[in-house]
């Protein structure tokens, strides 16, 4: 960056509109402006910093005349424009605000900031708001402005931040640091791709598309196995009914067949039965005969024997003329005891006593007459007895006969109906077989029908997993490839961090030699710096010089930030923006560009007040040589020492006069 | 084997290949860019993603 002119109108002091161009010239690099104290120096650096980044160190940028003057209900415009050269391509950083005032009150509106960019062509461009603030940034990072545009009232500040690493706790300046590597397209491609990697993180994050794709291809797998296993049931199952209804058909054309076989069989079994019971009712009647027999038989057999007993004891007559129940001991008994058993005295009445003696002759023992009376009465019933017995057995046999005959009939039909049906198979059993065959494709045919629609559940089952598998199919292709897009962005970057990074420690290393060179070569102090990763300063005494002597040097802080400055300014000038084709080899691609080298001014404020003037000689006498422009601004006292020590180099020289307070010219010398 | 060896080359190969045409088509892109400044950082996202996109396939 080379700047070419300022113009500042209205700006503090400088009522009207004032424009100092700057050297730009190679070998007449320097450009001095001369003023005494109190004249602008100072504003003039500021104006820089309020044309850049609306901002700046002074207490106001209105012109104090101006706005007690000017009249109510007008405006003032308060404007700054720098002309530079960058890259290449000039640019126009311009800055304005409008002062308006209403009755007394004045009031500043937001400054309007742009940037016109000449392209080489000769086309322009105009940028505004964000892109121009981003723009100037890049061409002057604001962390870095203290260093290329600084005053010497505030370098021993500066010196003293650096010394106390307050530079490594300043993003911006660290940011501008790794700014100057030159590959801010590169940190910006590594920003874009992280902004890329985010995306697709976040894309992939919402598809959990393992466990989705999981649950599809087991519902699938559920979906086929389920079908494998309805479709070999049903194939066992037809197989069933296939050999069911082949057995089933045999069975009832045989049964047809053999036409009334079937009822002779049934007949045959009928008989077979009816015979059985008849033979169980025969032996029945035989039991029963035989137990009459056993219990009532002798009734028959002595039935003859008791008729002619009882008979003959009818022709007997008076046998039975005793008392049934009374023996002979019981009448001896009344007769010894003189008394009837009705109380009659024996004693007294002999034909009483008599009538008892004339009894004990038909009583037993001595007369069985009693037991012949009872004997005819159950005789007569043994008689009678054997009669009905006679009547129950020749009733029984009657019965038994003619079970005798039926079964006889029976078992001769049943011999007919067998010789007839005796070639036969059991048809019976056949009709069972069909009964039970029937009832199996029954079974089967139910069977069937459920496996049919489990099989049809399984089949839609299939073919939505299928519609899902294919639907998720677009689905997980989309996140495959998200997962490779993510996979190769992550690759670019890693590339990227790795050779930014390792760029970064070798523009520190660069740094840090040039830091010491100026250490060295300016100022002839033999201690050296060391810079740790977020550019915090470290000390180490040389071989001449003592740490200690150093840090007590009341021009310590001066040298560092001069040092530091100068360090930056060198480092700067090597910052370089490849136009060459892009290149898959990040490091071919920085040597090309390494080739390239782009100058950096060096804008200083009254930066000789600190030194004696052997420092001062050699700060003359260094900064030219590490600067491709240098624009000091001098106090008219180190005026003439300094333009001595530059008299080589100047290019252009101004006087700044104060004409009054809120007025300020300048004079062009050389 | 010699056939297996052939296929996991090629693939190695074909994957060289997309590396080196995303990073080709994004630094020129990206540098395109920080020169004529035509596109916003979201913009950049954009087009970063079709280039990575189409070069994946």
């Amino acid at each position: 960056m080379i700047i070419r002119y300022i113009t500042l109108e209205n700006f503090r002091q400088f009522s009207g509109e004032h424009t100092i161009h700057f050297s730009s010239d190679p070998d007449k690099k320097a450009t001095l402006i001369i003023a005494q104290n109190g004249t602008g120096k100072t504003t003039l650096l500021e104006s820089f910093s309020w044309i850049f980044y609306g901002t700046c160190n002074l207490k106001s940028i209105v012109n104090s005349k101006l706005k007690e003057t000017m009249r109510p209900y007008t405006d003032l415009k308060i404007r700054g424009e720098v002309g530079l050269t960058h890259l290449g391509k000039e640019y126009t950083i311009k800055r304005y605000t409008t002062m308006s005032k209403s009755n007394v009150q004045v009031k500043l509106d937001d400054s309007v900031f742009s940037i016109e960019m000449r392209e080489t062509d000769g086309t322009l461009k105009e940028y505004r708001g964000t892109d121009a603030r981003a723009l100037i940034n890049e061409i002057v990072p604001k962390g870095l402005f203290p260093y290329f545009f600084f005053k010497g009232e505030s370098i021993e500040r500066i010196g003293r931040d650096i010394s106390e690493g307050k530079n490594s706790k300043n993003s911006e300046f660290v940011k501008a640091i790794k700014g100057m590597l030159g590959f801010d397209y590169l940190y910006q491609e590594k920003e874009d791709l992280l902004k890329v990697q985010k995306q697709y993180d976040n894309e992939l994050a919402s598809n959990n598309s393992d466990e989705e794709l999981r649950r599809i291809q087991q519902k699938y797998n559920k979906a086929k196995e389920d079908i494998g296993k309805h479709e070999t049931e049903l194939k066992q199952i037809g197989e069933d009914l296939k050999s069911f209804e082949a057995q089933k058909k045999e069975v009832s054309d045989e049964i047809l067949k053999s036409g009334d076989v079937s009822e002779k069989q049934k007949e045959s079994l009928r008989l077979a039965k009816e015979i059985k019971d008849i033979e169980d009712e025969i032996t029945e009647i035989k039991k029963e005969i035989f137990n009459k027999f056993s219990l009532q038989g002798y009734k028959l057999i002595a039935q003859s024997i008791i008729v002619d007993s009882i008979e003959m004891l009818q022709k007997h007559g008076d046998i039975d003329k005793g008392i049934p129940g009374l023996d002979a001991k019981a009448v001896e008994y009344m007769l010894s005891s003189g008394k009837c058993i009705c109380g009659c005295d024996l004693k007294k009445n002999p034909e009483h006593y008599n009538a008892l003696v004339e009894l004990k002759k038909y009583l037993p023992p001595n007369n069985l007459g009693a037991e012949i009376t009872a004997f005819n009465q159950i005789g007569r019933i043994y008689a009678n007895g054997g009669d009905d017995y006679y009547a129950d057995l020749v009733s029984l046999r009657k019965k038994l006969h003619t079970k005798t005959e039926k079964h006889s009939e029976k078992v001769k039909a049943l011999a007919e109906i067998n010789e007839i049906i005796k070639n036969y198979p059991d048809m019976t059993k056949k009709k069972e077989r069909e009964q039970e065959l029937i009832g199996l494709i029954n079974d089967r045919i139910k069977k069937q029908g459920i496996a049919e629609t489990l099989l049809g559940q399984a089949n839609d089952a299939l073919k939505s997993a299928e519609k899902e598998k294919s639907n998720y199919s677009i689905v997980d292709s989309h996140i495959r490839k998200l997962e490779e897009c993510d996979y190769q962005v992550t690759w670019l970057i890693s590339r990227l961090s790795n050779f930014l990074n390792r760029k970064e420690r070798e523009k520190r290393q660069e740094l840090q030699e040039a830091i010491n060179e100026i250490f060295l070569d300016i100022f002839d102090i033999d201690i050296k710096i060391e810079l740790d990763n977020d550019y915090g300063i470290k000390l180490k005494s040389g071989q001449n010089t003592s740490l200690s002597d150093f840090e007590n040097s009341t021009s310590q802080d001066a040298i560092m930030a001069f040092s530091f400055i100068g360090g930056i300014i060198k480092l700067a000038r090597n910052k370089t923006v490849s136009t060459s084709g892009p290149s898959n080899d990040i490091d071919s691609e920085t040597e090309d560009a390494e080739l390239e080298v782009e100058p950096y001014p060096l804008v200083m404020d009254a930066p000789s007040s600190s030194f004696d003037i052997e420092r001062i000689a050699n700060f003359c006498k260094i900064m030219p040589s590490i600067a491709e422009q240098v624009i000091f601004f001098i106090k008219d006292t180190d005026g003439l020492y300094v333009k001595n020590n530059l008299r080589n180099v100047i290019g252009k020289e101004y006087v700044m006069n104060k004409i009054n307070n809120s007025e300020t010219e300048f004079e062009e010398v050389k | 084997m010699e056939d297996r060896e052939l296929t996991a080359r090629e693939e190695k190969e074909r994957e060289l290949q997309i590396q080196k045409n995303i990073e080709d088509r994004v630094r020129k892109l990206e540098r395109s860019n920080y020169i004529n400044k035509k596109l916003s950082s979201d913009e950049m996202v954009k087009k970063i993603r079709k280039i990575v996109e189409e070069e994946v396939k």
